[in-house]
């Protein structure tokens, strides 16, 4: 294999060249070559660091591969392809190039030995995804794509001066395990926060994904939160905040999740709750949990892609994303359906799908760890993920209340993309060895055994009674058409008001101000006008007599000072 | 739907006879006592869909909340449907 820096380069080129191809079918090819090519360059290279160079007294490291980075790397090329497979019949060459700049950074920035190359490929990942809010071309998408941009360009810029610090203290700039003992440390956790949604952090996933197209929805759930998972567990591996912040971030997204409108923000808010299953792992930090985080990072990026896939076909032949106007599709969109099923059951983690076999791994660590609250926390969100999405989600779209909808089978290249992505979920489910193979430390965890499997279906088959038992009785939460607030509220409603307020306050004090100044003014120029104009008492006498006056006033006071 | 439950509800009761024959250890005490996980299930399903209607109440807002700023009043829900 030639040396070739990184793999990034591989997808800059095929950006360019799928450019200049103004054939729909050549540029397509191209641009699934382009995936496979990339792979192709790194797939079989022994682990090791590659594409070294000094600059001035800093060493960068282009393509670190190692057990972590590799992982993460087969995901993300497994992902770009079947992002591009499920846009064939996309034509805006916009959207095309930007998702292949948008993965092709997110692979850089994985193989990145040193924390420079990171930052320039995290930047990348946000100029590009931006597009694939914009591709949509409507007002709306404009606003949200500029918040998304302000948000991503945000979490960059902490995490250069992070670096820039970092360099000072240390006077290194590799890319490795951290302490958290220094404000270069916390800016660096904070920029990696903002990425991964963290609790509070969170809403410019929630904002930006369903104002995507639906093609790039798809796209984006796959990489920027993944290499913010890829990140933390490289730097960031046993800190004990995490377990806590992850247990939040699993647990706090089911509420809304519940009662979103949009599908494709429900699966932005489940998205968020999966990526607090691999935060707590992270933060345990053991051998098994940190598996246990990669192993789900690869399993969730599968399964959440391919719900997005699903919801996406039904988007592409209704025209809707949302609830309350689905239904009843079940008969007209049979396969969209039962690959859907699979991708809610992978979620879910039923047993012999692949959410089984990853979210096992976190949990067993957080019980080994002895963490009980934690560990119920994520039970307590699984229950959750089956709520509003394993069955909420092919409920209301494939049946619930039939409304008429004429809709069609997916065209065949999103059924192809969504069957590859189902059998995944069913593979690394039923056999899961050589997935475990794959992972930073040897498994040897059997997720298989009747106890387990059995807890598993009570829990799964319990709530799923308590959902039937619901909507029978209409306790659950209708399909209203409505939004609902979240803490982007307080950026996108509350700052701008109270600023607007404060402006407008100022204004008013000042014309107040200037106002009651040239009254006062004008006040006394009358009074000077009323004593000394024409008709005024003091004008009555020669300015000489009154000047007299005056002086007599004057010896009269001091006369009585004199006395006092 | 009532064919559903009743389906559902068989299945329920298996896994629940079922709970009789699991060996019971586990990193917790709580996970051996008898029927936890169907609980478990059951109650926080409830409580979950509870809490967010209850939610649903504070932060319930009509699609053109935002107005032009988002994409959730737009008519046309993604330009190549």
């Amino acid at each position: 294999m030639p040396d070739i820096v990184t793999p990034a380069l591989i997808y800059i080129l095929g950006a360019l060249i799928a450019l200049s191809i103004r054939n729909h079918m050549t540029r397509g090819i191209v641009l699934l070559a382009t995936p496979i090519a990339a792979l192709a360059t790194f797939v079989t290279l022994p682990y090791a660091n590659y594409g070294s160079f000094p600059l001035f007294d800093l060493h960068l490291g282009f393509l670190r591969i190692d057990a972590l980075s590799y992982v993460f790397a087969l995901v993300f090329s497994l992902a770009a392809f079947l992002s591009l497979l499920y846009a064939w019949h996309i034509r805006d060459r916009l959207e095309q190039i930007s998702t292949l700049l948008y993965a092709g950074a997110a692979i850089g920035a994985v193989f990145a030995a040193d924390l420079v190359t990171l930052f320039i490929f995290w930047e990348g990942t946000a100029l590009a995804s931006v597009f694939l809010v914009w591709a949509r071309r409507t007002e709306g998408s404009y606003h949200t794509g500029l918040r998304y941009l302000a948000i991503q360009i945000g979490s960059g810029l902490l995490l250069l001066a992070g670096v820039v610090l970092h360099y000072q203290d240390t006077g290194s700039i590799a890319f490795g395990y951290m302490e958290l003992d220094s404000l270069a440390t916390w800016l660096i956790l904070l920029a990696f926060g903002i990425k991964c949604a963290f609790p509070l952090l969170n809403n410019w996933l929630q904002d930006a994904y369903p104002a995507a197209t639906l093609t790039g929805t798809v796209t984006l759930s796959a990489f920027t939160t993944k290499l913010a998972v890829y990140a933390l567990a490289r730097a960031f591996a046993g800190t004990e905040y995490l377990i806590y912040i992850g247990a939040a971030m699993a647990v706090l997204p089911v509420f809304h999740a519940t009662i979103e409108n949009n599908l494709r923000r429900t699966l932005a808010y489940s998205l968020n709750s999966q990526l607090g299953f691999m935060v707590v792992g992270i933060g345990i930090g053991t051998p098994l949990a940190i598996d246990g985080a990669v192993a789900h990072a690869a399993a969730s990026t599968v399964y959440q892609a391919l719900l997005f896939m699903g919801v996406g076909a039904v988007l592409y032949r209704t025209g809707s994303d949302k609830a309350s106007e689905l239904g009843g599709l079940f008969r007209s969109m049979p396969l969209t359906f039962a690959f859907c099923v699979v991708g809610a059951f992978s979620i879910s983690s039923f047993p012999f799908f692949s959410g089984f076999i990853s979210k096992s791994l976190i949990l067993s660590a957080s019980g080994d760890t002895g963490h009980v609250l934690v560990w119920a926390a994520l039970i307590f969100a699984s229950v959750g993920v089956l709520a509003h999405t394993g069955l909420r989600i092919p409920y209301v779209m494939f049946f619930g209340r039939d409304r008429g909808l004429k809709a069609e089978e997916a065209p065949r290249h999103m059924l192809i993309a969504m069957g590859i992505a189902a059998a995944l979920c069913l593979v690394i489910g039923i056999w899961p060895a050589p997935f475990y193979a794959l992972l930073p430390y040897p498994v040897a965890y059997q997720p298989y055994s009747f106890g387990h499997i059995l807890t598993q279906l009570q829990l799964l088959a319990f709530a799923s009674f308590a959902f039937a038992l619901l909507v029978r009785f209409k306790l659950y939460p209708a399909d209203l058409r409505s939004i609902n607030l979240d803490v982007d509220w307080l950026y996108r409603r509350f700052l701008p008001s109270l600023i607007g307020l404060i402006g407008q306050e100022a204004r008013y004090a000042w014309h107040g101000l200037t106002r009651a100044g040239a009254y006062r003014l004008k006040r006394a120029l009358v009074l000077i006008y009323r004593m000394h104009g024409p008709q005024g008492a003091l004008a009555r006498t020669w300015p000489t007599g009154s000047m007299v006056l005056w002086i007599a006033v004057l010896l009269g006071i001091t006369l009585c000072l004199a006395y006092l | 739907m009532n064919r559903i439950i009743y389906i559902l509800g068989a299945l329920c009761l298996a896994l629940a006879a079922a709970d009789l024959f699991r060996e019971r250890h586990g990193d917790f005490a709580v996970e051996s006592a008898p029927l936890i996980w169907c609980a478990f299930g059951f109650i926080s399903y409830v409580a979950i869909v509870f809490a967010a209607k209850a939610l649903r109440r504070l932060v319930l807002r009509p699609e053109d909340y935002y107005g032009r700023d988002s994409i959730d009043a737009e008519e046309t829900e993604a330009r190549d449907a």
